[in-house]
């Protein structure tokens, strides 16, 4: 050690504040150890935390009962495939039926879901293809306002009119109808009525989707000299609920829910929720068999997709998901592992391994901790 | 055109850098004079000459003469240019007529320069600008110059592509980034300027006394011309390059301090040309007529040429100046330069006056002058040979010319002179300062240049990621689908078309052009700007007086972190440069001059002069200084009369005061007796004029008062003031005489001249005459320039006790003197007064004039000077050593010198081996070369070898076998290369640069000879000196002492490097994580192209959301502790070599970067089924970003090793800043400033909202950094294992031979003051070692 250094460290020791410190480089600062005694604690609390966690989730995603109906190849009362039919293209209507026994009953909030597969949603120019300002009303007082250029081609439809709403996204709404229904033991069904709103984000409700002032009225033939229901669209925009004014139009929350699209290819999007009151019992669907009547609408065969029904509770953690919670007990149990190594590595070895750094030992720390304070001399 | 044809002769331009054959040329090769017009100057013949002799005396510079007469002088000016000197050209018969005619003496074509360039456009103003925009360049400039780097104009390209095509993210965010950067940069940029613009200012309107039409005018600086008459009082600032005209003082002369100039803190002495009227008051120059000449402008700052010439006839009615004008001198052997002639001399006329002393130079005429009895070097000037005969040209002015002693440069500070006057002659870039003061070509770091290499590293990568995802899109486009697109996805345009595809390829370079780090520069620049403080605000590096360290260029501070070479200078850089006079060598007796004071009763002397026994050489025995003592007396009387040593008011405490000297203590002793008479300061050279009554010397009362020794050479203040203390004292100068008290007898001496010191002659001389009438030539210099010329004396003897003392490591001089006659002395001084006349070339006639005068000399003996270790310096250099640093040390010293200091301070050790490669000549060039190769040969790389080399040696080898000596060199464990010019000084390092292995090299130096040095280095380093702040001022850093290296390198270099180079390696990391996911994602959308991240992610994830935690690492991370760092200098080497940014370093950052980005997104992607109902895109990207930034940020803390509160802290802003971003954007209404999330709206809530998000961050950090902490381990502890198996034998070289050991304790020091300057040891070793450094060694003995 320098004879200088040390002798003005001695003479500077005394007054130094925060900022001299720092401009001393001195401050207090701690440095972890990476030897196997410093870090087997860590990864021992890791494991720990992660364990249960996952075994909470694992768990939870295993008790909650989630009914998946596969129907992109079901058969109309007639024994023909509704894909088939569809996909003519004829504007006939498929419909076809599933019963299921439940046996267990389900609890809580039950959601219908709909699933489509090899569905790209997430496709960049279908992902662009929609009007925002059309979608919140904004379509001109007298003349109509052009939709923006990313709708194409779903903007303007070639009789000039333009497409309301706009753009691919909105031409390709998910229209399939289910209904369902409850068999009693006496071989009479009920209807299990289904609740089509708070399915969409509140959000979205308030601040992306709003219906135009002007042409409220459904009927007003002007608005229709203008403009026109999406091209593959069985029914107009103001059919989507006839029932609830403020669930039709653009407001009509299988609209706004679709409007979202998805992250990934396969996807499924909240449809309906289960009305409780409409079964009569205590907050459960009891155990019993149902049936679903699906109108079949939407053609996803000649993109090799499917369409999927799930029917399922709802947990404190989200969805199900076996995957998450296994994943957390793999890693959790591996790093928990780890650490039982590392604390067997560290007692049994511990010459040569929590060394750390040779440095640490000339300080004299020896590992032992998992941080110390490198106080500078 | 011979002339010119001469200017081309090389030897020419090497031996007159400065001269204007090499600089000031025009594009003809012509050299330029300048020539400045004051005062209304007849040179236009008789019949314009009558008009303007009424002309006022204003200022009147060639550029814009702002009086009325600026028309009539402009047509003058015209004829001046067209008649008087157009053909005025070098006559080759024109030479002189001494008896060895060696040099034409040349007139240099004056007009040369002038005809060609039209007078308005010679001069620049005096405006300083330092600045580099104007308000109105600025944001072109500054714009243009910013998007000349590489990332930026990548940037500009990208933003460009996404503008202009249809880009999956909006333009903003390639643009707003982009913007920030630049803006930010501007802002600095901008600010600096600012500064800059400040600083301009604050000069520029400096007011300045200009004389117009006899009276005073302050006006700005900036508006100072050439030309223009300056007054300067007290303590002032000098403005511009100034000529002297007239000065307050009795003599004529002013006292100036150049501190700023060249660091020097001694005062310097300049005077008005002799043979000027004396200038006392504003209205003197109403009457003053005159043409200055000086070359053009270059950098020397210790050479001026320059001529003033005044109109031959002045027959003025109403002026005073003819009563005034004075003589120059009647005395010929009066040298002109240095003393104005006595008062008394009698009034003449101007002409007469002139006549006298420099005879008019008339037609054809070849010398009136008569005075000397020989043939003096005449000038000759052919007349105009197109204009009349009878208008008088240039030749026939008289002239005075003007020499460095007669200019003050810009810079500098007046001092104890009431006032001067002075004329103009440089102004503004034109000054000595502003033309010292040039940009050094930028310098590089190594990090700097790994990171550009980085940077194409990742361009090549993105062109590869998106060419394969465009190549993938264009595949699934045609295979997934058939080549259609399913129903919901119509697409207008045909996919198949070039267009498409070019589309596609900017879409997806657009989407990944994040992987180049565009906040990488700003961030780099703001860690080493504000990084660079914690350089100059270390305590530790900052002397007790508080000279704080420099920090000249932030660019270079992780260099310092890279050195494997460190080129040393020796003196004043391992030394202190505090001299003490230790030996002299008299008569062939050595003396040693010791602080002990003698046996009483010596009178006053406190130092002795002691004798060594011969037989027994540890008792010696004191030897006083008696007017008997001939040999004795001789030589002291010539250390106090042969120097520039002047008596000076004594300045406030100095930096310099670090140890006090021998002389210092006595002169504290000394203050209780003697009654401190402050001398009243009316002159400054009335000294020695009152005596005290005691016998004390008088110089020495008033030493022990407020009067010092002030002198720029350590080396002669020592002496004279050693011969103070022997009782033989300098007492200053009066008037012409110099005044010596020998014994207490005032002996006077007349200096007729002084040849200063100078780098080439080694030496200096006077030439002094005592009042018998005896007339003596003084010499003292380097040995190898004095011995030479000796003739008698002990010789032989000289020569060896000057070995000695400089194996003893001293400093050694060579005292030589010889007995002129009359004549001899009459010859001198004519041939020196005929040299002085020229402008040119005047450097080469003194050069002979001053070997012819420097010959046949008397040797009268040596000194030796010690020049003390600095403290700290061997600790350094063994730390440095230990830390894998090869330390050359290059001197101008000799051999045997610099060997002694290389033992001294643990450079060499007894164990070294030498090899010793001294003395070559051209011939023998064959010979080094075999050498060499044997060497080369022989040596193992890891040997412990010293080389010593000189610098011929080492200029020959450079030139037929660099090969070899760069290997040999390269090898050595330490290199010793001693009398190297400054130059040579620098082709070392550029050859140790230019190796294959491309090592980074350091120069330390504090003198002027090492900025060469300095410059060539990757990294200059100065030491603060007392040779001056050039040094200091041209480096990149500046320490205070050498010692203070040791934390400079170890600790602030290393911390410099493991920050800067971690923060590049991160940033490219945390940018690798940011792009996989996205490329990850395209397998997710068909290789659409559709962005994961909101655009709010992509804008802010560099420039707040990951750059707190990084910019604090850059700043504060410590690897190491400071101590540990100093302890275990080894660690230095885990760094050199640019070990953190190493393909295999790299490869691991990248690896753990792919790593941590599939964690982040595959284990959202699994976890994405618990998040319904949520299932859309920016719920997703957010839940992937959300990983990412924690992973990034967390990756940083693995690798942070210094955790401090403001580490946390910023970790815990950088954190908040996400949420806080991201949150107001999607929460947030903003329409009304235009912010639309779209998408992303309440999309950040909503998604925190769920539980398994805060699970699923547990998670993907979790999972992502274990590997990395297992790897830290495990790292950890095989690194630690291998450096403490590879210390060892570094730590065994290192230790020290036992008699170096005992040395050490002393600090640093060795106890030579024995007559055994190596031990037997060390010889036995030398000498059975090689043949070579045998004999070479035993030469010297």
């Amino acid at each position: 050690m320098s004879s200088i250094s040390s002798a003005t460290n001695q003479k500077l020791k005394k007054k130094k504040t925060g900022w001299e410190r720092l401009k001393q480089q001195e401050l207090a600062a701690w440095q972890p150890i990476f030897s196997p005694r410093g870090i087997s604690p860590l990864f021992l609390v890791f494991g720990v935390l992660l364990i249960p966690l996952g075994v909470l989730i694992f768990t939870m995603s295993k008790n909650i009962q989630e009914l998946k109906f596969d129907y992109t190849d079901c058969l109309n009362s007639n024994g023909d495939k509704c894909s088939d039919i569809v996909q003519k293209m004829t504007g006939e209507s498929c419909s076809c039926i599933i019963n299921f026994q439940l046996e267990e009953p389900m609890k809580g909030k039950i959601r219908l879901y709909y699933a489509l597969s090899n569905f790209y949603q997430n496709h960049r120019e279908y992902v662009a293809s929609r009007d925002d300002d059309q979608l919140l009303g904004k379509i001109g007082t007298s003349t109509p306002i052009s939709p923006s250029s990313d709708c194409d081609p779903f903007g303007i439809a070639p009789n000039g009119k333009i497409y309301f709403p706009c753009g691919a996204i909105a031409n390709s709404m998910f229209n399939d109808t289910y209904t369902m229904f409850r068999h009693l033991n006496d071989g009479s069904k009920t209807e299990v009525r289904m609740i089509r709103t708070g399915i969409a984000w509140e959000s979205d409700k308030k601040h992306k989707f709003k219906n135009p002032d002007l042409f409220l009225d459904i009927n007003n033939t002007k608005f229709w000299d203008k403009f026109v229901q999406p091209r593959d669209w069985g029914k107009s925009l103001w059919d989507l609920d006839k029932v609830d004014a403020n669930n039709n139009g653009l407001q009509n929350e299988d609209l706004i829910v679709w409007m979202r699209v998805s992250a990934l290819p396969n996807f499924r999007k909240l449809h309906r929720f289960i009305d409780m009151a409409s079964l009569g019992s205590n907050g459960e669907m009891p155990k019993g068999s149902y049936s679903f009547e699906i109108q079949y609408n939407y053609e996803v065969a000649s993109f090799e997709g499917t369409k999927t029904l799930i029917l399922t509770e709802q947990a404190f953690f989200g969805g199900r998901n076996v995957i998450l919670g296994i994943i957390l007990m793999s890693v959790g149990s591996f790093v928990l592992l780890l650490g039982l190594i590392l604390l067997l590595l560290s007692f049994k070895r511990r010459t040569t391994w929590s060394r750390g750094s040779k440095i640490s030992r000339d300080y004299g720390t020896q590992g032992t901790t998992t941080v110390r304070r490198s106080k500078i001399a | 055109m011979i002339a010119f044809d001469l200017l081309q002769w090389p030897w020419i331009r090497s031996l007159c850098p400065c001269c204007p054959f090499s600089k000031g040329k025009d594009d003809l090769g012509r050299s330029r004079l300048r020539r400045i017009y004051i005062g209304s100057v007849p040179v236009l013949g008789d019949d314009d000459a009558p008009e303007d002799m009424g002309g006022r005396g204003s200022v009147g510079s060639s550029e814009a003469p702002p009086s009325h007469n600026s028309q009539r002088r402009k047509s003058r000016l015209d004829r001046i240019s067209s008649q008087s000197f157009s053909d005025m050209d070098y006559n080759p018969g024109l030479t002189t007529k001494v008896e060895n005619p060696v040099i034409p003496v040349r007139r240099q074509s004056i007009m040369a320069g002038d005809l060609r360039i039209p007078p308005k456009n010679v001069f620049p103003n005096n405006e300083v600008t330092s600045s580099r925009y104007t308000l109105l360049s600025f944001f072109p400039k500054n714009i243009y110059e910013q998007f000349r780097r590489i990332v930026n104009f990548y940037f500009l390209v990208v933003a460009i592509i996404q503008s202009v095509t249809s880009s999956p993210v909006s333009p903003v965010t390639s643009i707003a980034p982009l913007a920030f950067v630049v803006i930010v940069t501007m802002i600095k940029q901008g600010y600096e300027d600012w500064l800059r613009h400040k600083a301009d200012n604050l000069f520029n309107n400096r007011p300045v006394k200009v004389i117009r039409d006899g009276v005073i005018e302050l006006i700005h600086s900036r508006d100072v011309k050439v030309g223009d008459i300056v007054k300067l009082e007290g303590e002032e600032q000098v403005p511009t390059d100034i000529v002297l005209l007239g000065s307050s003082d009795e003599f004529q002369r002013c006292l100036l301090n150049t501190a700023n100039l060249d660091g020097e803190t001694s005062l310097r002495m300049r005077y008005v040309p002799a043979g000027l009227p004396h200038f006392r008051d504003e209205s003197d120059f109403l009457t003053l007529d005159l043409i200055v000449e000086c070359e053009e402008a270059c950098e020397d700052l210790y050479r001026f040429n320059g001529n003033i010439l005044i109109p031959p006839e002045l027959p003025r009615q109403n002026s005073s100046l003819g009563t005034i004008f004075e003589t120059v001198t009647s005395d010929p052997a009066v040298d002109p330069q240095s003393v104005v002639p006595p008062t008394e001399a009698p009034p003449l006329s101007f002409c007469h006056a002139l006549q006298f002393s420099h005879p008019p130079q008339q037609h054809d005429t070849t010398t009136h002058k008569a005075t000397p009895p020989q043939a003096v070097p005449e000038v000759k000037f052919t007349p105009s040979t197109t204009g009349k005969q009878r208008r008088i040209g240039i030749a026939e002015f008289n002239m005075i010319f003007l020499g460095m002693e007669n200019v003050i440069l810009r810079g500098t500070k007046v001092k104890n002179t009431d006032f001067i006057y002075g004329v103009v002659v440089y102004t503004g870039p034109d000054t000595r300062l502003a033309r010292n003061s040039k940009q050094t070509a930028p310098k590089f770091s190594t990090v700097e240049k790994t990171v550009n290499k980085y940077l194409y590293a990742f361009i090549l990568i993105l062109l590869v990621l998106v060419i394969t995802a465009t190549l993938l899109s264009l595949l699934v486009n045609w295979v997934g689908v058939n080549g259609e697109n399913p129903w919901y996805l119509e697409k207008t345009e045909e996919q198949t078309t070039w267009g498409y595809y070019f589309q596609t390829f900017s879409s997806f370079l657009i989407l990944f052009n994040y992987i180049i780090p565009i906040s990488l520069y700003v961030t780099m620049e703001m860690q080493k700007f504000i990084g660079s403080k914690f350089f100059v605000w270390d305590e530790e590096m900052s002397t007790e007086a508080g000279e704080p360290p420099l920090c000249n260029t932030s660019d270079l501070n992780e260099e310092l972190g890279q050195i494997e070479y460190l080129f040393s200078d020796k003196t004043g850089t391992l030394t202190e440069n505090v001299m003490k006079t230790r030996m002299f060598s008299v008569d062939g007796r050595i003396y040693e001059v010791d602080d002990a004071p003698g046996p009483t009763g010596s009178g006053g002397r406190v130092a002795g002069l002691f004798v060594r026994d011969e037989e027994d050489q540890s008792k010696r025995s004191f030897v006083s200084i008696t007017p008997e003592e001939d040999a004795l007396l001789d030589f002291c009387r010539v250390l106090a009369l042969c120097h520039s040593i002047q008596i000076m008011p004594k300045r406030r405490p100095s930096v310099e005061s670090g140890n006090p000297t021998g002389f210092d203590l006595f002169l504290k002793r000394r203050k209780k007796k003697i009654s401190s008479k402050v001398k009243n300061a009316n002159s400054l050279f009335a000294i020695g004029a009152k005596k005290g009554g005691d016998d004390v010397p008088a110089a020495l009362q008033l030493l022990g008062g407020n009067w010092e020794f002030q002198g720029s050479s350590p080396d002669e203040k020592a002496l004279v003031e050693t011969c103070v203390q022997l009782n033989v004292c300098y007492d200053g100068e009066k008037e012409e005489f110099m005044s010596v008290n020998v014994c207490g007898q005032e002996e006077r001496y007349k200096r007729h001249m002084m040849f200063e010191f100078d780098a080439d002659r080694k030496c200096m001389s006077v030439i002094v005459e005592n009042e018998a009438g005896d007339i003596w030539i003084m010499t003292k210099g380097a040995e190898t320039s004095i011995i030479p010329r000796c003739d008698t004396g002990p010789i032989q003897l000289v020569n060896k006790h000057v070995l000695t003392f400089a194996m003893m490591g001293y400093r050694t001089l060579v005292i030589a003197r010889r007995r002129l006659t009359r004549a001899e002395l009459d010859v001198y001084l004519g041939r020196l007064r005929a040299a002085r006349r020229l402008v040119e070339n005047r450097d080469e006639v003194m050069k002979h004039i001053y070997r012819d005068v420097e010959s046949h000399l008397e040797i009268l003996g040596a000194t030796g000077v010690e020049d003390q270790l600095q403290e700290g310096v061997v600790e350094t250099l063994h730390s440095l050593g230990a830390a894998g640093i090869r330390v050359w040390v290059l001197t101008g010293d000799k051999v045997e010198t610099a060997t002694a200091v290389a033992y001294s301070c643990g450079l060499m050790t007894s164990f070294s081996k030498q090899l010793v490669v001294t003395k070559f000549t051209e011939n023998e060039a064959g010979t080094l070369t075999e050498r060499l190769r044997q060497f080369d040969a022989e040596m193992a790389p890891d040997d412990n070898t010293v080389l010593i080399m000189d610098g011929e040696t080492m200029e020959i080898a450079l030139r037929y076998c660099p090969e070899d000596l760069c290997s040999v060199a390269m090898k050595s464990f330490r290199v010793v290369c001693c009398r190297m010019t400054p130059l040579q000084k620098s082709q070392v390092v550029k050859m140790v640069k230019d190796t294959p292995s491309k090592p980074v090299t350091a120069a330390v130096g504090d003198g002027a000879n090492d900025v060469a040095m300095i410059q060539e280095a990757h990294i200059g380093i100065g030491i603060i000196g007392k040779e001056g702040r050039q040094a200091a001022r041209c480096a990149d850093f500046a320490l205070a002492r050498f010692g203070f290296l040791q934390k400079a390198i170890l600790v602030h270099g290393h911390w410099y490097y493991v920050r800067l180079a971690n923060l590049a390696n991160y940033f490219f990391y945390k940018n690798i994580i940011f792009v996989i996911p996205q490329v990850l994602y395209c397998f997710s959308s068909g290789f659409s192209t559709q962005p994961l991240f909101d655009s709010i992610f992509l804008m802010m994830y560099n420039i707040f959301y990951t750059a707190f935690p990084i910019l604090i690492y850059g700043l504060m991370e410590q690897p190491h502790s400071s101590r540990t760092l100093q302890e275990h200098a080894y660690l230095y080497k885990d760094i050199t070599s640019n070990r953190l940014m190493t393909p295999t370093v790299f490869l691991k950052w990248l690896i753990f970067a792919i790593w941590h980005a599939f964690v982040c997104y595959y284990t959202a992607l699994y976890a994405w089924p618990a998040f319904h109902p949520l299932h859309d895109i920016s719920t997703f990207g957010t839940l992937v970003f959300s990983g990412i930034v924690a992973v990034a940020n967390m990756k940083l803390a693995v690798e942070t090793v210094h955790i401090s509160w403001i580490y946390i802290f910023s970790h815990v802003v950088s954190y908040l800043a996400y949420f806080t971003f991201s949150a107001v954007y999607s929460e947030v209404d903003l329409t009304f400033v235009w912010i639309d999330p779209k998408q992303f709206r309440s999309v950040f809530f909503t998604l925190m909202a769920v539980p398994v998000f805060w699970v699923v961050m547990v998670l993907v950090t979790s999972t992502a950094i274990i590997p990395d902490i297992i790897w830290k381990g495990v790292e950890g502890s095989w690194t630690s294992v291998t450096k403490f198996f590879r210390s060892f034998p570094k730590r065994i070289k290192w230790g020290r031979g036992k008699g170096q050991g005992d040395d050490e304790g002393k600090g640093g020091w060795p106890s030579l003051r024995q007559f055994a300057p190596f031990s037997a040891s060390t010889r036995k070793q030398n000498g059975t070692e090689n043949g070579m450094s045998n004999d070479t060694l035993n030469s010297y003995l």
